[in-house]
């Protein structure tokens, strides 16, 4: 008969966390780091593209939505899936819960005065991971930064713009196309080096959103990489998308 | 919300039901699990629609996909996901493959836990053997026989594998010809609900429906469906 017993479960669960922990070992043991992009000064000019970046980045999803996302982990040269379930309101600020084939991986919440919230422990996922990657993931993938300022340009002419240095030392760098529309490119620095970057892809308009969104993104951090797509999204009294 | 024994039983539980869709019987009388095994042994293929809403306690709308299922005997399975992104999980019977569409072209992943997928396809297509409905010494069932459907109701014995899944329920035409719905509950008030529609039992599925480096295009098996009766 098929091997239904408990036992099969808790060793699948396990081989699971002991996959992620094999994963986020290695990974940790031989963090990566990207090649700083050189920045010339902002020297005032183009104030009007800054900022249009700067109101772009801080509008770019709606205010209240929800989303459907399917992700690619990559951690350890292994691939995992799963799926998350975005809410955002200003109320309830940002709610995700992942779900993998094997059961929810995490539920939580980053509040509007930035903190986590963590909702749901799970064997899949250490709590001090849910809040260090995940929370991670979703602040800087989907919640508009703080008090970005111009900072210069790259030698092609794109906008680079900054946030101010968080308590752990993080410190945001933003790469827009040259006119402010297009986000191209988010940075993590820490100690002066970059060990998080994201990369936006595929613009386009949901119904309901106002401009186009990334609808993936591709991150690569210390650890792991993620390819992360907005698979869904609805804005609550407009039509369903895509 | 789907668990590890929620995958189990999702595909385990399903494909036990659809295996009555073999039965003849024309009767709405309580069914034994011994009479499902039965049915269920004479399922050579089953290829059906679903549409799985995974209901989160802290949410209120659901997670939703849909797609097909395919199975063949002695231990093939595809679960292909195509709405709201696209994904394919396929198992050959000896071994476990998926896909992700992206940018516009399939890529076929480097899995993890491959093995483990492995076994829970593999226990999957032994439900098609019969022998999970025939066993009585994991789940107490009851049949609960409504209006214009049959409902059978699992729930585990184990007290650890009760603490996963509470119930299983599945939702039978009461003719017993069709299958309209499994819904995995667990505790805490978190549920699976995947309906079926478009449901065709021993059809001749396309060579490569299986196959773990090209399989065929999803089309191509909707295209002999629609050639069959359903």
């Amino acid at each position: 008969m098929p091997n239904l017993d408990p036992m099969s479960f808790k060793t699948a669960k396990h081989l699971l966390f002991v996959a992620l922990i094999a994963a986020f070992a290695t990974g940790c043991a031989t963090p990566k780091h990207y090649t700083p992009l050189d920045v010339l000064p902002n020297d005032g000019t183009d104030r009007a593209a800054f900022s249009r970046a700067k109101q772009r980045m801080e509008n770019l999803f709606p205010a209240e939505y929800r989303a459907t996302q399917r992700a690619i982990v990559t951690a350890g040269g292994k691939q995992f899936t799963c799926d998350g379930l975005l809410k955002v309101s200003p109320a309830e600020g940002h709610h995700l819960a992942i779900v993998s084939t094997f059961g929810v991986v995490t539920d939580l919440r980053v509040k509007a005065d930035g903190g986590c919230e963590l909702l749901k422990v799970t064997p899949l996922l250490r709590e001090d991971w849910s809040r260090r990657f995940v929370a991670r993931d979703l602040r800087w993938l989907f919640v508009a930064p703080a008090h970005l300022r111009p900072a210069g340009h790259f030698a092609d002419g794109k906008l680079n713009l900054l946030t101010a240095e968080d308590s752990a030392g993080v410190t945001a760098q933003y790469v827009f196309s040259p006119d402010g529309t297009r986000w191209q490119e988010l940075d993590l620095w820490q100690d002066g080096k970059t060990f998080y970057r994201v990369v936006p892809k595929h613009f386009r308009k949901f119904a309901g959103t106002p401009a186009e969104v990334p609808d993936e993104f591709d991150v690569s951090a210390e650890a792991y990489r993620l390819e992360l797509r907005i698979a869904e999204l609805t804005v609550p009294n407009t039509e369903v998308s895509p | 919300m789907k668990t590890f024994p929620d995958l189990k039983n999702i595909f385990g539980v399903l494909l036990l039901a659809l295996g009555l869709l073999t039965a003849s019987a024309q009767t709405n009388a309580p069914v034994s699990l011994a009479q499902i095994s039965g049915a269920m042994g004479r399922a050579q293929t089953v290829f059906t629609r679903f549409v799985q809403e995974r209901h989160l306690s802290l949410f209120t709308e659901p997670l939703r996909s849909e797609g097909f299922l395919c199975f063949e005997k002695p231990g093939r399975i595809r679960w292909e996901t195509t709405a709201p992104y696209k994904s394919i999980l396929v198992s050959d019977g000896s071994g476990v493959a998926q896909f992700e569409w992206t940018d516009e072209k399939w890529q076929k992943l480097d899995l993890g836990l491959g093995d483990a997928l492995q076994n829970v396809v593999s226990q999957i297509a032994g439900v098609m053997d019969g022998r999970y409905a025939g066993d009585s010494r994991n789940y107490t069932a009851t049949v609960t026989n409504c209006t214009d459907e049959l409902v059978i109701t699992l729930i585990p014995k184990n007290e650890t594998m009760r603490k996963m899944m509470a119930a299983i329920e599945v939702h039978l035409t009461a003719d017993l010809k069709g299958t309209r719905r499994v819904v995995l509950r667990e505790n805490g008030g978190d549920y699976t609900d995947i309906q079926f529609s478009e449901q065709f039992v021993n059809l001749e599925l396309p060579l490569k429906t299986f196959d773990r480096s090209t399989p065929v295009d999803i089309e191509k098996i909707r295209a002999a469906a629609a050639n069959a009766k359903p």
